[in-house]
């Protein structure tokens, strides 16, 4: 066991002594800052503008919108124990939690394409102003993101029941968690920012 | 919320001491009871943000627990979720300055456009926002002692 663990920790036999994949997934993560950055801006300086038509403040539904942020919250406390249970050898567990993660990031998902349709029926479409636009994309492309990992999470799950997936390639769950936590942290900054503060100004 | 911490078991760092004893710093990467309990923090932290939308307060406080709430999510789930206080400092650094350049560039962005009213508001955003966010995420480290 303590041969598997090390083989996680220090796995990798480069200049740094840190693996390449990891180290581009923290890059890569560091230029998704820069992505979210630029649509969450966007929107705030949007926001305040005087424009005819629905604004996305005007049809919220902070109690559902609630629901979903604590469903991805706990996508990635099942994500983490995913990474735990591989770490350990127990590829069962493994499994069971890669299949609980991928469910609630699907629930996630039928949530935000519920509350898009309702936006729709309320009158709010893309092309209604461009507070609906910039609100549209940014959450268009969050979604976008949690599919991805969707797809990656069930890519790891028929991987492990093929046995393509020992100990020693824990590291691939890892980077997928990375993704996963960083979609998550994404979202708590637009539940803050997009959905609670406009409230009041 | 207990129960899947015991569904889950001990790790390998908690049944093998000869890990431990061959890597010290195993001893303080988290547990499953460690994931669950910042899981719970998150949640908590989310039902105050919710309670706090429907509380009648001034807007500055209004604004500021939200955003202090939001940043305590944040941290929690990079610094343990994704390990960056018991990884490398390089995994760190690369993270903070993504942080660092993207809360930079669009607080000047906020300042040009005029979301932000006052441009004096830009220099203290910084001092205020960007300079202890990058520090706190740098500053983050435990474990992994002597790594690069």
């Amino acid at each position: 066991m303590a041969t598997h663990i090390k083989a996680v920790e220090h796995g990798a036999a480069t200049s740094t002594g840190l693996s390449n994949a990891k180290l581009g997934m923290w890059a890569f993560l560091a230029s998704e800052c820069l992505l979210f950055g630029a649509l969450i801006s966007t929107f705030l300086l949007y926001r305040d503008r005087h424009v005819t038509g629905l604004t996305p403040q005007k049809v919220y539904d902070i109690p559902y919108t609630s629901v979903s942020s604590f469903v991805l919250l706990m996508s990635s406390l099942t994500m983490v124990l995913a990474l735990a249970a591989i770490q350990r050898g127990d590829h069962a567990k493994l499994r069971t939690w890669l299949v609980a993660t991928a469910l609630l990031g699907m629930t996630f998902i039928s949530g935000q394409v519920y509350e898009f349709t309702r936006f729709v029926q309320d009158g709010m479409t893309i092309k209604t102003n461009v507070i609906a636009t910039s609100f549209f994309t940014l959450t268009g492309f969050h979604g976008a993101h949690v599919t991805v990992g969707i797809l990656m999470l069930l890519s790891l799950f028929g991987m492990s029941l093929d046995g393509r997936l020992p100990v020693e390639r824990a590291e691939a769950v890892e980077l997928v968690g990375l993704y996963w936590h960083f979609v998550d942290i994404v979202w708590i900054v637009i539940f803050t920012v997009v959905y609670l503060i406009p409230k009041s100004s | 919320m207990a129960d899947t911490s015991e569904a889950v078991g001990p790790t390998a760092r908690e049944t093998d001491p000869q890990a431990v004893a061959e890597e010290p710093e195993l001893a303080a990467h988290p547990g499953p009871r460690q994931y669950v309990m910042v899981a719970i923090a998150l949640a908590v932290a989310t039902g105050i943000e919710v309670a706090w939308y429907y509380a009648n307060v001034p807007h500055p406080l209004f604004v500021a627990l939200l955003l202090v709430l939001s940043f305590l999510k944040f941290s929690l789930v990079v610094l343990w979720f994704m390990h960056l206080r018991f990884d490398s400092r390089i995994f760190r650094r690369l993270f903070a300055t993504g942080l660092a350049l993207a809360l930079s560039v669009y607080l000047i962005v906020l300042v040009i456009f005029g979301a932000l009213k006052a441009p004096w508001l830009l220099i203290v955003a910084f001092f205020l926002i960007v300079v202890p966010v990058t520090a706190f995420f740098l500053r983050s480290r435990r474990g992994m002692g002597g790594a690069v």
